[in-house]
C-alpha cells in the first residue's frame, strides 16, 4: 500500500491502533513496548505514516497556540467564543472577558524584546565560530499553587537530630545490645538503668521506682482515650520498612543503611522493636545526635561568639553517653567554672554573656524551663501575670558574678580560649522600667530569693533541681517528644505556662513527673516514647485524619498519625553519608560518620546569625532552591553517585538480573524500603534507552547513577515521616 | 506529568513571539531595537526594594533628630533637597536626593523583641502560633511574581537575609537567599546539565508514587521547588546576580568600577546593586540586609564611623542611579528594621529597643515624595500630638498601591482564614496623594 | 555564556551586513509551519522548541546561502532535519525518541505531503470552533500553557485514562474535520 495521499486512512486495520499509540505518546503515557510497536507501524506502512503526520501536525499546531488558536486577537472568528468559555471557567487565570486580550497581548509584546534577544545572541556566538549549543532553556511560568509545607522552623530545629564522630569518644563503652527489658513484663528485674545520685552542684536528684511498661501503657491509654474523644480512628501501623527508618532517623539521627533495613524486616523476633530502641538509645550514634543537636540549641550553629563547639559537644557526648541524669547536665552547664577548652560546658554561658548576660538569661529560661522570657526584659508580660519585668532581672541576677576573660592572648579579639569564673561582690541586677527607672532586683527563682555568699549559678541549679513545678522535666518532655513526633504538647515547644494551653495536659503532667521519678533518664524517657503506639503509627494518612488530626496551621495535634515533615540538615548529611557508604558494601563505615567538621561546614551554607543582642540565628534550609541546587548539584555527590553505581554493577552478572537486584540495593539504601513496579519500569527504560547507544554495562551503570541521583533528590529522601 | 516536559512552555512563547516582533523590525537595528524595547518594557513593571535593618536602627540619630533635647544625642541635622526636612549630617549625600525619598516618623509598632518585631514589620502581623504570615516580599512574589512569565529567577530574592518565612503562600514563595558576592551554590557542572531532563524524568516517577501514599503537602512543596530550581539554573537571568558580568541582551552590562564604588565597596552597597539588576531583570522584590544596628553601647562612634558611611553612600547611588535609569517611579524603596531605639541614652552610651515612636523611610515608586510624614514630640518619647500613628500594615499598604496590587485583597491561609493584605493597612494618604 | 556573548557582540559587526528585511520576514512567517515539522520528530514540545531554537540559530547564521525566490520553508526543513537527527545523537538518553530512520521517513512524508500550513492553520481553526463547547473546553485545558492531560484529569477530577481517552476522540475529530476541510478548499 504505497501513499495514496490523504483519503487512506480508513483503509488500513492498524490505523485505529496507531492512532491510539500516537495520542497516548503524546500524552507521555506510552509504554516502552507500545513505543517500539508505534515506530513498528510507521515504518511498515506509508499510509500509517501519513495518518501519524497529520495527526502530529494537529496536536503541534495546538501546542503552538497553546490551545488558544481561538483567542488569537488577529481571529475575530474565535474571539468572542474563546472569551466566553474564558468566563465559564473559574479555573482560568483570566478573571474578566475583558482582560482576556489585554493580557494576552502584553504577554506576547513583553516576550518579544526577550525573544529576538536570545535567537540573537545565539547566532552572535555563531558568528563568532563557536557552537551556540546551549542557547538557555527560557522556562517555565510561576507555579501557580500556594501549596508548601509550612513547618515552624523551631520545631524542625528540635528534630534535627545529628549523628556524630565517634571516633572523638573512642574510649567509651558500647552498652551491650541486650533486648530491652520492659520491667513491668520482667518483674524479676532491678530497675532498667541505675541511676547514681549526682554530686555536681548539689544536685540532688531523688529517684523514685517508675516502671517502663506502665508508663508505655499511660502514654497509649491517654492518647487512645483522646482519639475517641476527638472522634476518630489512629492511622494504621507503619510497616517495618517505615518504622525502622523512622526509629534510627529520630535516635541516631540518620536513616537505616541497606542491611539494617533488610536484617530487620526479614527477623521474625516478635520483640525486635523493642530490641532495636534498647539498642539504639544506648548507640554512641544517639549520645552524638544529642550532643550536636544540644551544641545548636545552647550555642547556635553559626557559633558567632566564637567558643569551643567541639569542647562543648564532647561535654555533652560524654553526659548523654554515659546517660547522666538531665538534671546534672543542666545543673553543670549553668555553674560551669574553667576553661573553654577543658572544661566544654562552660561554653553555654561563655557564649552568652554579652548584652549584661541577658542572652544567658532568655536561653536559660528557654531551653531549661520552657518559658520565653525574652521580651519580659523590658517591660512585663502583656498577658501572663507571673512574668514580669523583674522576674527577668531577678533570673539575670544569678549571672551576675560571671566573667568571661580570654587565656593567654590578652587582647579579646585574637582571643581562641576563654576562662569562665565568678568574680566576687554585686550580685545585683539593675535594669530601668519603660519609664527609666532604675530598679535593682536580687537573683531569685521560683519565689527564693538567694542573698548568701558563693557561688549564685551553683545556687540556681540547686533551686532548679528543688523545684516543686518540675519546669526543667516538663521541658525537656515537649522537647524529646517533639524530637519523635515533629510537634511537642504546646506549639512552640519552648513557651509553656498558662497562657499556651497544652494539647493533653494529663499526659503531659504524667510524662514530666515520671521523667522526673526515673532520675531524670533520657535514655527511659526516649524508650517510653519510642514504644508507644503513637510512635508506632504510620505517616500515611486517611482523608479524615488529614484533616481531623493536622497541626500543622495552630491545629492541636492529637498524635493519631505521624506528621511527614523534612528533615533537618544534619539528618541530611548524615543519611547522604549512609546511603551512599552502605550501597558500597562498607556498612560499618555508615554508621562512623565521618568529620563533623565537614558536616558543619556544609550545614553552615544554611545558617545566617543576625548579630543581634539575643544571639538569634536563622538556618534557611528545608524545601527550599538552595537546598535543592544543593542535592541536585553537589560536588561530593557528583564524584559518589558513580561509585555506587559501579559497586553495584560489577557485582552482578546477568543483565535482567543486575537490574532487579541494582535497583532494589539503590531503594533500601536510599529510601530504606523495596522498589515500586512504576520505579521499575522507569529504570529499565532508561535503560533500554541508553543502551542503544552504549555498551550494556556501561548502559546499566548510568542507568544506575540517574536512579540513585533521582532517589536521593526525591522529597521521600529528604522527609522524616 | 513530566516536570520537564512542563519547562518547554515559556520557550515556545518566545519563539512564537519572536516571530510577531521579528516582522516588524528591520533587521539592521535588531540588537539595539531589543535594548531599547526591553528598556521600555522593564521600565513599566513594578518593584520593590527593601533594606532590611536587622537589629533595629537608632532612626533617632538619623531620620528624626532631636536638638536641645536630652535625648538628642551627639548628631546634628542638615537640610536636604527635600524642603522643610531634616537629617542626620552623617547622610550628606542622602540629603541630595531626599527630592526622591520620604519619611514616615511616626511609626509605633509595639513590639521590641528582634524575632517578634522582625515578624510583625515583615508581615504586619504580631506572631500567631496557629499560623504562619507570609513577609510581604513573599506577598508581592504570590501577586506579581507568578504573573511574571518572562521571569526565570526566583521572584523574591534575599541578598544576605534569613529564612523569611512564605507561610500559608507556600515555599516557592519563600527568599531566594544569596550573599551579597552574588554568588549561588552549587551550580549544575557541564555533565549534571546533560543528563538533568533523564532524571527529573525519573524523579517525577518517584514523587508520583510518594504523593499517591498520601504524605501531605511535602511532596507537592518539594515538587514546586524543585521547578523553581531548575528554572534558576537553566536560565540566563542568573548575570544579574554577579555584577561583574553583562548580557546586553538582558539590558545588563558590567558594573563599572565608578559604579561599584558609588554604591559603596561593602555588603550593603554591593547587595544595593545586585538589588538594582535583579530589578531589570523584573524580579519584583529584594531584600537587601545590612546587620548591626543592635547598638546598645557605643552607638554615635558606630554610627559615625561605621554603619552611617555605608547607608549614606547606598541609599544615595541606589536613588540616583534608578533615577538616571528611569526605573525610579517604578521602583519602590523601603528602609526599615524590625523597631527604633530608645530615645534615652544609657550608661553604656548606647540605646536599647523601642518600638513606640520611630521611623521608616519610602522612596521612589511614584510617591509623592520629599516630605516626612507624622511627627513625634521633643524628645522623641511619642508620636505628637495631632499626628497619625502608623503601623507596618499602613507601609506595606503604600508599597502595595504602589506595585498595583489591589489593597482589598485577601489571602487564605490553610484553614480557610481570611487574611486581609499588610493586615487591613491603608495608604498613607500623604505619600500616595 | 552571556560574557561571550557580550564579546562577541563587537565581533559580530566584522561580519558585512545580517540578514535583510525580506529574510528576517521569511523567517519568521515560517516559525509555525517549522515548529509544526520538528513536533513529530522529536515528540516533546520541550524538545520541539529546543530543536526549533536551534534550527533558527543555523537559519540565521546561514542567512547568506539562501537563494531568493527558492523556497524558504523548503530550505528551513532541511536544516531543521538535520537538527532534529543531531538532537537525537546528543539526547540519546532521553526515552522514547524516534529512531534515526523513523526520523528520515516522517521527514520524507512531509515534504511529500506538501501540506500548505498557513492553510492547515485556518481549518484547525475552524475546525476547534466547530466541536461541541465541552470539548473545546478540554482542548483548551489541555494544550494551556504548562498543562498536561495528566493534570487536566486532576482538575477535572476525572481519571487519567478517560481524559486520555476523550483527548484522543476529540484529536481524531479534528484530524478528520481538518482533512475534509483541506479537501473542500482545494489544494493551492
Amino acid at each position: 500500500m504505497t501513499a495514496s495521499g490523504m483519503q487512506s486512512d480508513a483503509v488500513a486495520p492498524e490505523s485505529e491502533e496507531l492512532l491510539r499509540l500516537v495520542n497516548l505518546w503524546c500524552e507521555g503515557e506510552l509504554g516502552q513496548e507500545q513505543f517500539e510497536r508505534m515506530q513498528h507501524l510507521l515504518r511498515s506502512d506509508a499510509s500509517l505514516l501519513s495518518l501519524f503526520v497529520r495527526f502530529m501536525h494537529v496536536h503541534a499546531g495546538l501546542v503552538w497556540d497553546a490551545g488558544r488558536i481561538l483567542v488569537d486577537p488577529d481571529e475575530k472568528v474565535g474571539l468572542a467564543t474563546a472569551a466566553v468559555a474564558c468566563v465559564s471557567d473559574p479555573d482560568l487565570l483570566f478573571v474578566a472577558p475583558e482582560t482576556v486580550g489585554r493580557q494576552h497581548r502584553r504577554s506576547w509584546v513583553l516576550a518579544a524584546g526577550m525573544a529576538c534577544s536570545l535567537v540573537l545572541a545565539g547566532v552572535v556566538g555563531w558568528l563568532a565560530g563557536r557552537q551556540p549549543e546551549s542557547v538557555p532553556v527560557v522556562a517555565q511560568v510561576a507555579a501557580e499553587q500556594s501549596a508548601g509545607a509550612a513547618l515552624p522552623t523551631q520545631q524542625v530545629a528540635s528534630s534535627g537530630a545529628v549523628v556524630g564522630n565517634s571516633a572523638v569518644s573512642g574510649e567509651l563503652v558500647r552498652s551491650e545490645r541486650a533486648p530491652l527489658q520492659l520491667n513491668g513484663l520482667a518483674p524479676a528485674k532491678s530497675p532498667a538503668v541505675a541511676v547514681e545520685p549526682t554530686s555536681v552542684a548539689d544536685v540532688a536528684v531523688q529517684q523514685r521506682s517508675v516502671l517502663d511498661a506502665t508508663v508505655i501503657a499511660q502514654i497509649d491509654q491517654l492518647l487512645e482515650r483522646s482519639w475517641s474523644e476527638n472522634g476518630i480512628e489512629p492511622a494504621a501501623a507503619a510497616s517495618d520498612y517505615e518504622w525502622v527508618r523512622r526509629t534510627h532517623l529520630t535516635l541516631t539521627g540518620r536513616i537505616s543503611t541497606e542491611q539494617e533495613t533488610a536484617q530487620f524486616v526479614q527477623s521474625a523476633d516478635a520483640l525486635k522493636r523493642q530490641k532495636l530502641v534498647s539498642s539504639l538509645a544506648a548507640d554512641p550514634a544517639t549520645a552524638e545526635n544529642l550532643a550536636e543537636t544540644w551544641t545548636h540549641l545552647l550555642i547556635g550553629r553559626s557559633n558567632a561568639r566564637k567558643v569551643d563547639q567541639d569542647s562543648l559537644w564532647s561535654f555533652l557526648r560524654e553526659q548523654f553517653g554515659d546517660n547522666r541524669p538531665w538534671m546534672e547536665t543542666v545543673g553543670r552547664l549553668i555553674s560551669a567554672e574553667g576553661r573553654s577548652d577543658r572544661q566544654g560546658e562552660t561554653n553555654f554561658l561563655l557564649a552568652h554573656l554579652n548584652d549584661q548576660a541577658t542572652p544567658a538569661t532568655a536561653v536559660t529560661a528557654r531551653l531549661f524551663l520552657g518559658r520565653q522570657v525574652h521580651c519580659t526584659q523590658c517591660h512585663d508580660h502583656p498577658f501572663v501575670r507571673e512574668r514580669r519585668q523583674d522576674e527577668f532581672w531577678a533570673l539575670n541576677a544569678f549571672f551576675k558574678q560571671a566573667v568571661r576573660e580570654p587565656i593567654g592572648k590578652s587582647d579579646a579579639m585574637s582571643a581562641t580560649v576563654w576562662s569562665l569564673h565568678d568574680a566576687g561582690g554585686e550580685s545585683m541586677a539593675f535594669y530601668e522600667n519603660l519609664r527609666g527607672q532604675q530598679k535593682a532586683v536580687l537573683p531569685e527563682f521560683d519565689g527564693q530569693v538567694v542573698d548568701a555568699t558563693g557561688s549564685r549559678r551553683a545556687a540556681l541549679a540547686k533551686l532548679l533541681a528543688e523545684d516543686q513545678q518540675l519546669q526543667v522535666s516538663r521541658a525537656m518532655v515537649n522537647r524529646v517528644w517533639a524530637m519523635f513526633f515533629g510537634y511537642g504538647f504546646t506549639s512552640p515547644i519552648d513557651d509553656i505556662g498558662p497562657h499556651n494551653p497544652a494539647s493533653h495536659p494529663e499526659l503531659f503532667d504524667y510524662l514530666t513527673k515520671a521523667f522526673a521519678d526515673s532520675g531524670y533518664d533520657l535514655r527511659r524517657l526516649m524508650t517510653w516514647i519510642a514504644m508507644s503506639r503513637a510512635f508506632s503509627l504510620s505517616s500515611e494518612q486517611s482523608e479524615k485524619l488529614a484533616t481531623a488530626d493536622d497541626p500543622q496551621e495552630g491545629g492541636m495535634p492529637l498524635f493519631a498519625r505521624i506528621y511527614p515533615r523534612p528533615m533537618g540538615p544534619e539528618q541530611v548529611y548524615d543519611s547522604l553519608r549512609t546511603a551512599l557508604t552502605s550501597l558500597t558494601g562498607d556498612g560499618r563505615k555508615a554508621t562512623q560518620s565521618g568529620s563533623i567538621r565537614h558536616r558543619r561546614a556544609w550545614v553552615e551554607q544554611f545558617v545566617r546569625a543576625w548579630g543581634t543582642d539575643d544571639n538569634e540565628e536563622s538556618l534557611v534550609f528545608g524545601s527550599d532552591i538552595s537546598q535543592a541546587l544543593l542535592m541536585m548539584n553537589d560536588r561530593d555527590l557528583e564524584q559518589a553517585i558513580p561509585r555506587v553505581a559501579e559497586t553495584l554493577v560489577t557485582a552482578g552478572a546477568g543483565e535482567g538480573a543486575v537490574a532487579s537486584a541494582s535497583l532494589r540495593h539503590l531503594a533500601l539504601g536510599t529510601l530504606n524500603r523495596e522498589p515500586t513496579e512504576q520505579e521499575e519500569r522507569v529504570f529499565r527504560n532508561r535503560y533500554r534507552s541508553l543502551v542503544r547507544s552504549m555498551p550494556p554495562q556501561e548502559a546499566m551503570k548510568t542507568a544506575a547513577e540517574d536512579m540513585l541521583w533521582a532517589y536521593l533528590n526525591s522529597s521521600e529522601f529528604v522527609s522524616v515521616h | 506529568m513530566s516536570l520537564w516536559n512542563n519547562y518547554g512552555m515559556n520557550r515556545r512563547h518566545f519563539m512564537q513571539h519572536m516571530a510577531t516582533a521579528a516582522a516588524t523590525i528591520p533587521a539592521m537595528n535588531f540588537l539595539s531595537h531589543v535594548q531599547a524595547n526591553a528598556d521600555v518594557l522593564k521600565s513599566s513593571q513594578k518593584s520593590c526594594i527593601l533594606m532590611w535593618m536587622g537589629g533595629g536602627p537608632p532612626t533617632i540619630d538619623i531620620w528624626d533628630l532631636k536638638p536641645g533635647s536630652k535625648n538628642g544625642g551627639e548628631f546634628k541635622p542638615i537640610d536636604t533637597a527635600a524642603s522643610g526636612v531634616q537629617i542626620s549630617e552623617h547622610m550628606p549625600e542622602t540629603a541630595k536626593v531626599f527630592g526622591d525619598l520620604s519619611l514616615v516618623r511616626s511609626m509605633s509598632t509595639r513590639e521590641a523583641d528582634h524575632g517578634r518585631g522582625r515578624y510583625y514589620m515583615q508581615t504586619s502581623y504580631v506572631p500567631n502560633p496557629t499560623v504562619v504570615h507570609p513577609t510581604f516580599g513573599s506577598v508581592v512574589s504570590y501577586e506579581i511574581g507568578r504573573n511574571r512569565k518572562a521571569l526565570e529567577i526566583p521572584a523574591f530574592v534575599s541578598v544576605d537575609g534569613g529564612a523569611g518565612q512564605a507561610g500559608f503562600l507556600g515555599m516557592t514563595h519563600a527568599p531566594f537567599v544569596v550573599d551579597n558576592t552574588g554568588r549561588i551554590r552549587n551550580e549544575p557542572s557541564e555533565e549534571s546539565r546533560q543528563r538533568l531532563g533523564a532524571r527529573l524524568t525519573m524523579l517525577d516517577e518517584i514523587e508520583a508514587g510518594f504523593m499517591n501514599s498520601r504524605r501531605g503537602e511535602l511532596p507537592k512543596a518539594h515538587q514546586d521547588v524543585y521547578k523553581n530550581a531548575v528554572n534558576l539554573m537553566t536560565s540566563r537571568q542568573m548575570v544579574a546576580f554577579d555584577v561583574a558580568k553583562s548580557d546586553p541582551t538582558l539590558g545588563l552590562e558590567a558594573e563599572s568600577d565608578a559604579t561599584r564604588d558609588a554604591y559603596g565597596r561593602n555588603g550593603f552597597g554591593q547587595g544595593l546593586l545586585m538589588a538594582r539588576r535583579l530589578v531589570q531583570v523584573g524580579v519584583p522584590f529584594v531584600e537587601v540586609n545590612m546587620g548591626g544596628w543592635d547598638l546598645h553601647a557605643g552607638v554615635f562612634d558606630t554610627l559615625k564611623n561605621q554603619r552611617l558611611p555605608q547607608l549614606d553612600k547606598g541609599i544615595s547611588a541606589i536613588t540616583a542611579d534608578l533615577k538616571a535609569r528611569g526605573m525610579l517611579d517604578n521602583t519602590v524603596l523601603v528602609w526599615m528594621g524590625e523597631f527604633g531605639r530608645t530615645p534615652r541614652i544609657n550608661q553604656d552610651v548606647g540605646r536599647d529597643h523601642w518600638a513606640a515612636s520611630w521611623s521608616v523611610m519610602l522612596g521612589g515608586g511614584g510617591l509623592k515624595n520629599g516630605q516626612a510624614v507624622g511627627a513625634t514630640d521633643k524628645d522623641g518619647l511619642q508620636i505628637a500630638d495631632g499626628s497619625k500613628a502608623y503601623l507596618p500594615g499602613d507601609i506595606w499598604a503604600t508599597v502595595a498601591h504602589a506595585m498595583g496590587i489591589p489593597i482589598n485583597t485577601v489571602h487564605t491561609s490553610k484553614r480557610g482564614r481570611p487574611m486581609k493584605l499588610a493586615n487591613g493597612g491603608t495608604p498613607i494618604q500623604e505619600l500616595i496623594g | 555564556m552571556s560574557d561571550a556573548a557580550a564579546e562577541n557582540e563587537a565581533s559580530s559587526g566584522s561580519v558585512s551586513g545580517g540578514p535583510n528585511e525580506e529574510f528576517v520576514r521569511l523567517f519568521t512567517t515560517v516559525q509555525r509551519s517549522l515548529y509544526v515539522s520538528i513536533l513529530p520528530m522529536v515528540h516533546t514540545p520541550a524538545d520541539a522548541e529546543e530543536v526549533l531554537q536551534e534550527t533558527n540559530v543555523v537559519i540565521l547564521s546561514k542567512w547568506a546561502q539562501f537563494r531568493p525566490g527558492t523556497n524558504f520553508l523548503a530550505w528551513a526543513r532541511a536544516i531543521a532535519r538535520l537538527e532534529v537527527l543531531r538532537f537525537r545523537r546528543r539526547s540519546f538518553h532521553r526515552v522514547q525518541l524516534l529512531d534515526d530512520d523513523v526520523i528520515h521517513l516522517i521527514a520524507e512524508r512531509l515534504e511529500a505531503e506538501q501540506v500548505n500550513l498557513e492553510e492547515h492553520r485556518e481549518a484547525l481553526v475552524h475546525c476547534v470552533g466547530k466541536l461541541r463547547q465541552q470539548d473545546q473546553d478540554l482542548i483548551r485545558r489541555r494544550y494551556s500553557p504548562g498543562a498536561n492531560g495528566d493534570r487536566v484529569a486532576g482538575d477535572l477530577g476525572r481519571p487519567a485514562n478517560s481524559v486520555y481517552q476523550s483527548l484522543g476522540r476529540i484529536r481524531r475529530m479534528l484530524v478528520e474535520c481538518v482533512r475534509r476541510r483541506l479537501a473542500e478548499g482545494g489544494a493551492t
